[in-house]
């Protein structure tokens, strides 16, 4: 049967405003999906979330790198600010691999710069525990030779009860050369 | 509740000159034309900000100014749906939630301006302004009663605390101006990897009176929006109307405490969208909105307090 070319756009005319409705709650469900399943921030992708929850991505979830090498020292890395801020939106097992292989197949060199290993004291006020060397990928420094690789992806509660902000510890990988 | 139906028909009587003479300036504009003015200028102020959106937001707002069937051309707000697209696609990760908002309303316009009947043009955009109220609502509504971190209380606690457009509402109930830089380093140290925290786990001296405040912005934010999702789904004009004044109570209220005015701005036109035919004084209130929300954004708290 021949529509008239007239008739089919009217035709699509009144039904072409289904699709931002349908494509907006796919999107909106999609995000759902995700937040139960990958636990997605409620911030992010979609969902309408915002001022819902505490897990803002860059506020109150949390990445940690460490990388130990041959004399045991334990540095924390602040590299790859991207892929981090990706598991601190969404920590999926892949997020978290991609990181993981990332950091593997660097090449880490001791940097000029230290970084400080700072205790938090209960007024506030910081104690310099110590100092350590600061990896970087980058530049022709000594290569570091990298004994473990250490990711801890944690997010901070606050309980309302005791008035406590806890930060907790959810998923970890840890990689042995 | 006639006292208060007076109370605002005095008010309205009273702006009668100054609603005239609004009237006059935008009888010279198709409502479409108007609303795609000023998302434009929407776009202009709280776009995305690569230039990949940018190039063709100005274009086509500079063509326009000089040439106003430029509003209409569905070309046009095609390449800026596109562009705005990409980017949130592309970035979602980055991506606020009102900018997934902004992408699907660019496409409600270019679908109504390609439409040909006038009949679909009008329908398409408010069936769609109306959804995407709709869905904001509603998402903050479920998201809201899923989270437990809101429904407990503690997102506004340490909100409060921690986002510095609140330190002035802060001031107002008299707490203790250390203890937001306190919260917010406590914050910083449980994040950091180079700071040892006991425990993992910090006390923060906060008093039942701020506990009891927040709780109150916790039940007042759910309630408000939760309200305005059941009055916008009623049809009749009686509900209508007393969705848009709450709206518009709300939009006060919101953003003079919290200016992030991107969202706003969009909300606003959205808005005036619905109620610009039902309700043309009402809608005019949304405008006023719009340069409420520029006020809003200016640094008069710091003045202030």
């Amino acid at each position: 049967m021949n529509i008239p070319p007239s008739t089919l756009r009217s035709r699509i005319e009144r039904h072409v405003v289904l699709i931002i409705p349908i494509v907006a709650s796919l999107i909106f469900l999609n995000q759902i999906y995700r937040q139960h399943v990958h636990d997605l921030s409620v911030w992010k992708g979609g969902g309408m979330g915002m001022f819902a929850a505490m897990d803002r991505p860059r506020g109150a979830r949390f990445v940690k790198i460490y990388i130990t090498d041959n004399n045991d020292i334990r540095m924390p890395v602040t590299a790859f600010d991207e892929l981090t801020y990706r598991i601190q939106v969404e920590p999926s097992e892949k997020n978290l691999d991609r990181l993981l292989n990332k950091l593997i197949n660097t090449q880490w060199r001791y940097s000029h710069h230290r970084i400080p290993i700072l205790e938090r004291n209960l007024d506030g006020s910081h104690t310099l525990l110590d100092h350590t060397p600061k990896p970087t990928p980058w530049g022709h420094n000594e290569l570091i030779d990298v004994q473990s690789i250490d990711i801890e992806y944690g997010q901070i509660y606050f309980d309302v009860k005791t008035k406590v902000l806890v930060g907790k510890l959810i998923k970890e990988r840890h990689y042995e050369y | 509740m006639n006292t208060k139906n007076n109370f605002i028909d005095n008010i309205m009587s009273k702006l009668d000159p100054a609603f005239n003479t609004i009237e006059e300036h935008l009888s010279k504009w198709t409502h479409l034309e108007l609303v795609s003015m000023l998302t434009l200028i929407l776009l202009i102020f709280h776009g995305f900000i690569t230039d990949n959106f940018n190039y063709p937001v100005q274009l086509v707002f500079l063509v326009a100014v000089f040439y106003r069937p430029a509003l209409s051309s569905s070309l046009a707000w095609a390449v800026i749906a596109l562009a705005a697209s990409y980017e949130v696609m592309n970035f979602w990760h980055h991506t606020a939630n009102h900018k997934f908002l902004t992408a699907y309303w660019l496409w409600a316009l270019c679908i109504s301006h390609w439409c040909e009947d006038e009949m679909s043009k009008e329908r398409n955009l408010m069936i769609n302004a109306r959804f995407l109220i709709l869905l904001t609502m509603a998402g903050a509504c479920i998201q809201k009663l899923m989270s437990s971190s809101y429904m407990d209380g503690s997102f506004f606690e340490i909100s409060l605390l921690t986002i510095p457009s609140f330190n002035f509402l802060l001031q107002l109930i008299g707490v203790d101006m250390s203890l937001p830089s306190f919260t917010h380093t406590a914050m910083a140290d449980l994040r950091s990897a180079s700071t040892v925290v006991a425990q993992n786990a910090i006390s923060i001296p906060i008093d039942a009176t701020f506990s009891i405040v927040a709780m109150a912005v916790t039940v007042w934010n759910l309630l408000i929006q939760f309200v305005l999702e059941i009055l916008c789904l009623c049809r009749g004009d009686r509900f209508q109307l007393m969705f848009h004044w709450l709206f518009l109570f709300f939009i006060q209220t919101t953003y003079i405490a919290a200016p992030f005015v991107g969202f706003g701005f969009l909300i606003c036109i959205l808005c005036y969208t619905i109620s610009a035919k039902r309700f043309p004084r009402i809608s005019y209130l949304y405008l006023a909105s719009l340069l409420m929300m520029v006020i809003y954004q200016s640094p008069w708290r710091q003045v202030l307090f």
